[in-house]
């Protein structure tokens, strides 16, 4: 429970010209589940690594509850973390592994013994307190890993990737168990993971970064209706976002290989208003906002494309229809009732008051 | 083996590189070792006629007490050894394995002494104790380093010394790879535990290193209780016997002393006890890693 500032963050590497974080703002409220998201070394571990005091910070303050930590010692962070690699100690039990730290921390042992146990009930892991790390299954040494953080009932747990290494169910499983425990232990969480499905799914706000620097910061829905710019409409949503380069002509956005369709009232008097009429930019539409449902194409005739499907997958409810529309290529989301074969024409509707779209030069969103 | 009965064929390079090693292991090393054995039961002196004697110079063995006082001595500085070139290893390691400048460098520097020939090294460190420190004693008046320490009694800590430099290296080596194997989250994991250094090191780092510890401790014993090389160069056994060791005593009393049967007794003795003492070892520090892992 804790509030926690950070203020202009950078990180510089020795040896390295460029920031691998760059001025981080971020404020977090108590109770918060933040998590930090973004693809391979855009710096987001580094940031959580920072807030751990596992690296140091180049330049900026954090700040914890109005208390400058720059230079606080890890262990005096009142903080738990959790790693990928769950980096458990090998040679110690699963019992042995939760209680070490209050050991260190001089606490009486009937204590410890209490608060091991209350964390491997809610975790599962009763039984196997007397195993190793190598004689458990991954999932539960990332339950180890949760519980050695939880006995330590710190003020803020720090959450590093911790389901990468879980097959598909399992990280589902986890996922739940995760946010149940927040629920339960009310403090602050910051998650990291690049899996934006995680992150829509457990964040409270989610921080979504790229190249050392925060791109947005808002709940999932925000992050998803509202992306500020390129980067975070295609990096947030599964499938991505359909991105097209095209020019804004007599209402239409057009490129010449294919795309024609209207843009509508309200959406082309904004566009025009800023000066995007007869100019390029770039047309962000989400898969599942194309349809081909006959009553879509009916409501949204002038936005209608004749496409022909080139791959489709079902995947239950829903099936992917990665086609074409002259040379240029989408995916659409339909409903599984619609499967259509790859090879087949199909007529589809663009819903473009659903669409977004981005300058041309600064990616940032046109609003 | 099970496709052997199955009657596949064993390739032809398989026989081209085991039979020649097998043959020449067998001329160079079997045969010397059985024919020792053989020998061990007679009386003969090297050269001329020979009869069968029994046990007897295996008893005449625990009698005499140049053999017993090279039991004692090789003993002694085997335990020494042993634990001081383990204990200053791990450190060295643990320094070298740490964030510091210029480690690759100071990898190779430590490695050096690894690549130079005992018989070398104990010449180089004969002059330096004979010369180099008594000169430099008298130097800085310090009257202590006036006498060569190899001619004192205590020649045999200046052996223990030129040992020690020189057998850090492997071990060190050894050190290093295991705690290279340790994963460094789980460091940051202590760090975030707030353990301490020492605790760092009891609870976490020499658990997890401890199968490399029985590799060195096997090793070193098995090394040390058959020092011989830096003994030749540096005392050849003195001053009078202070210095003998096992090998020393049976390479000087075989060769030299006519006593080749007898000597021939106690290097039978000598490997049965490495063979016991590693095995005893083996046992007891494989009971404990199976404990840790």
């Amino acid at each position: 429970m804790v509030e926690i500032n950070l203020k202009h963050i950078y990180k510089e590497y020795d040896g390295n010209s460029s920031y691998s974080v760059s001025d981080f703002n971020l404020d977090i409220k108590d109770k918060e589940f933040i998590v930090f998201v973004g693809p391979s070394g855009c710096g987001k571990s580094t940031t959580l690594r920072m807030i751990a005091g596992l690296e140091d910070i180049t330049d900026g303050d954090l700040v914890m509850d109005g208390k400058v930590m720059n230079d606080v010692a890890p262990k005096d962070r009142d903080i738990a973390m959790v790693f990928q690699n769950y980096a458990l100690y090998p040679n110690m039990t699963v019992f042995d592994n939760m209680g070490f730290g209050l050991k260190i921390k001089k606490m009486p042992k009937d204590e410890i013994q209490k608060k091991v146990e209350n964390a491997a009930e809610i975790l599962g892991l009763t039984e196997f307190l007397q195993r190793k790390p190598a004689a458990l299954s991954g999932g539960q040494r990332q339950r180890v890993a949760l519980g050695r953080a939880i006995v330590r009932n710190p003020k803020l747990f720090l959450l590093d990737e911790p389901l990468s290494n879980l097959d598909a169910k399992l990280r589902v499983q986890m996922r739940t168990q995760i946010a149940q425990l927040h629920q339960r232990l009310q403090t602050n969480m910051i998650y990291v993971t690049h899996d934006q499905v995680e992150a829509m799914t457990m964040a409270d706000r989610i921080v979504i970064m790229n190249d050392g620097k925060i791109q947005q910061v808002g709940t999932p829905s925000q992050l998803y209706n509202e992306p500020v710019n390129k980067f975070v409409a295609g990096f947030m949503g599964s499938p991505a976002m359909n991105f097209f380069d095209a020019t804004l002509r007599d209402g239409h956005v057009v490129n010449n290989k294919g795309l024609n369709v209207v843009v509508p009232e309200g959406r082309l008097k904004k566009l025009v208003d800023q000066g995007y009429n007869n100019k390029k930019l770039v047309v962000g539409i989400r898969p599942e906002d194309i349809h081909t449902e006959q009553v879509a194409i009916q409501t949204m005739p002038d936005s209608v494309v004749d496409a022909t499907v080139v791959v489709s997958e079902l995947l239950g409810v829903d099936s992917m229809l990665y086609s074409k529309t002259g040379d240029t290529e989408f995916v659409a989301q339909v409903n599984a009732r619609d499967y259509h074969e790859p090879g087949e024409s199909v007529e589809m509707a663009f819903e473009m008051s659903k669409a977004h779209f981005f300058d041309m030069d600064t990616q940032l969103t046109i609003e | 083996m099970k496709s052997r009965k199955k009657g596949k064929k064993i390739p032809l390079t398989y026989y081209m590189m085991v039979v020649p090693i097998g043959i020449l292991f067998f001329i160079f090393h079997t045969v010397p070792f059985l024919r020792g054995v053989f020998y061990s039961f007679t009386n003969w002196t090297g050269y001329g006629s020979w009869k069968f004697v029994g046990l007897k110079n295996y008893l005449y063995m625990f009698g005499n007490s140049n053999i017993t006082d090279a039991y004692w001595f090789t003993f002694k500085f085997a335990l020494f050894a042993t634990i001081l070139v383990n204990a200053i290893a791990l450190a060295i390691a643990i320094g070298l394995n740490s964030n510091i400048k210029f480690q690759s460098l100071l990898k190779a520097v430590y490695f050096v002494p690894y690549m130079l020939g005992s018989l070398i090294v104990g010449f180089v460190f004969k002059f330096i104790f004979s010369n180099l420190i008594p000169q430099f004693g008298h130097l800085i008046h310090l009257p202590i380093l006036y006498n060569n320490i190899l001619g004192t009694t205590h020649a045999w800590i200046g052996i223990l010394i030129v040992t020690i430099w020189q057998g850090l290296a492997f071990n060190t080596l050894i050190y290093l790879a295991g705690l290279q194997s340790v994963d460094p989250e789980i460091y940051e994991a202590a760090a975030l535990d707030g353990v301490g250094p020492w605790q760092k090191f009891r609870d976490i780092t020499f658990p997890l290193i401890a199968p490399f510890f029985t590799i060195n401790l096997v090793l070193s014993v098995k090394g040390y209780l058959m020092v011989f090389d830096q003994i030749m160069a540096m005392t050849n056994g003195g001053p009078g016997n202070s210095t003998t060791s096992i090998s020393v005593e049976i390479y000087t009393q075989g060769f030299q002393g006519s006593q080749f049967a007898i000597q021939s007794a106690n290097a039978v003795v000598l490997f049965i006890v490495v063979l016991v003492i590693s095995l005893i070892q083996l046992r007891i520090l494989n009971k404990r890693e199976e404990k840790l892992s």
